[in-house]
């Protein structure tokens, strides 16, 4: 758990390094997208229906129970 | 039947017909099946997508249709009985990119169907027990939703935030309850409006690393606020891709939710990866502390995933599978009714999607 706090470090040791076009391709990769979708996603949307509390359960529709407010 | 050719009509008609017409830009179609299955629980989702680019404008469409098979075990009384259910969502989004940094979307969506399966299992608790009544009448749970979203790419390509707001209602199917006073059961509240707004930032710290922030706040009919924060981080070194996620969420007076997920993937070809991940959830229960609700207890929730993906550029094919088991707090005396709904379960999850750019 606690390496978890040296992100930030990490962060601040490496922001504002340059990102040139070659490295677009890099980037580009599924594992950069937090909001992906089809083919280029990890999880199932439908574990939402059970875990109501995570970020993904946004709206009424798409998690919680309806009938049980 | 009429509902759903209506909302394919209006769904996938401005699309088509603008595809004919003026798509010169990147069309992309989507389709994804995917599967939650328990012993006694098996969720079926299918779901297509179509997009497409003219100039600064994008225009989005989606359906999916779901299928729900649930068996309903009541606790004291009432008897067995095999509940199928269908859902059909559709959904319309249209985007205009102003200038190199800034653009605006507009979305809509629509369902007829229950949202989720706890609805199903709950509305034939009560319609075991009041269904002889006159004054009981079946759920017709429905609903639509409308956002709106400006998208920021403060430094493009390497830095971009999203500001979203969005409102949905809800005509849900209601908890019954019988009104000694009237001589007569009395559904509960049958319908909720939702306003929400998020704002997700991403940033490029190297061209290795990138994180993210999600920042949500959510208000529904009489309940308090939902709020959440969720911090994601993503690296690649070599043929290795790695990701990191953990979030809260808390709701007033008592809801709390943690949850932290790991995933590494491994391109081994130039067109294949495969991947393989860890997630887990607890949260504190939405049950009140006190009195008869379907509300469910707390729990604790892990999975293990992974998949495999083919990707040549135009088209793509996916498809993972995983194994998730729920663990939930004992229900109390008074709402022990739904002791089988809430009951601990192992999941089978699986996934296939395929994707064709033109």
């Amino acid at each position: 758990m606690r390496k978890l706090f040296l992100l930030p470090l990490l962060a601040a040791v490496t922001a504002c390094q340059p990102v040139g076009i070659a490295d677009q391709a890099r980037l580009s990769r599924p594992i950069f997208e937090f909001a992906g979708s089809g083919t280029r996603t990890y999880e199932t949307s439908l574990s939402s229906q059970l875990e109501t509390g995570r970020a993904s359960s946004s709206n009424a529709a798409a998690g919680g129970c309806s009938s049980c407010h | 039947m009429i509902k759903i050719v209506q909302l394919l009509l209006f769904v996938f008609a401005p699309p088509a017909m603008a595809a004919d017409y003026w798509f010169s830009g990147t069309q992309e179609i989507t389709g994804t099946g995917e599967i939650l299955s328990a012993d006694d629980i098996e969720i079926r989702t299918y779901q297509t997508r179509y997009s497409g680019i003219e100039g600064p404008w994008t225009v989005e469409a989606g359906v999916s249709w779901s299928e729900y098979g649930e068996d309903y075990a009541p606790i004291v009384s009432g008897e067995d009985a095999k509940l199928t259910e269908e859902t059909i969502q559709a959904d319309l989004s249209i985007t205009r990119k102003w200038n190199e940094s800034i653009s605006g979307t507009l979305r809509f969506s629509a369902y007829d169907g229950f949202a989720e399966y706890r609805s199903i299992w709950t509305s034939e608790y009560y319609r075991q027990f009041f269904g002889d009544f006159e004054d009981y009448y079946p759920p017709d749970p429905h609903g639509h939703a409308f956002g709106a979203s400006v998208d920021w790419d403060y430094l493009p390509g390497t830095g971009k935030a999203v500001f979203n707001f969005g409102y949905s209602r809800d005509e849900i199917a209601p908890g019954w309850s019988f009104n000694p006073e009237a001589g007569r059961p009395e559904p509960g509240r049958e319908n909720l409006n939702t306003v929400s707004g998020s704002v997700q930032a991403e940033q490029v710290l190297a061209p290795w690393l990138k994180t993210g922030l999600n920042l949500t706040a959510r208000k529904t009919t009489e309940r308090s606020g939902r709020y959440g924060v969720a911090n994601t981080w993503a690296a690649s070194a070599g043929p290795l891709g790695f990701q990191i996620n953990a979030g809260y969420t808390g709701e007033s007076p008592s809801f709390n939710a943690v949850y932290a997920s790991g995933l590494v993937e491994w391109n081994f070809l130039p067109q294949w990866s495969a991947y393989l991940g860890y997630r887990a959830y607890q949260d504190g229960g939405e049950i009140e502390a006190s009195g008869f609700n379907a509300l469910a207890p707390a729990i604790e929730s892990r999975e293990v995933f992974g998949g495999l993906r083919w990707d040549r550029g135009d088209l793509a094919l996916s498809g993972g599978v995983g194994f998730l088991s729920t663990d939930y707090e004992p229900l109390s005396e008074e709402n022990e009714f739904f002791g089988n709904l809430y009951k601990d379960r192992d999941w089978l999850t699986f996934r296939l999607s395929a994707s064709y750019r033109f």
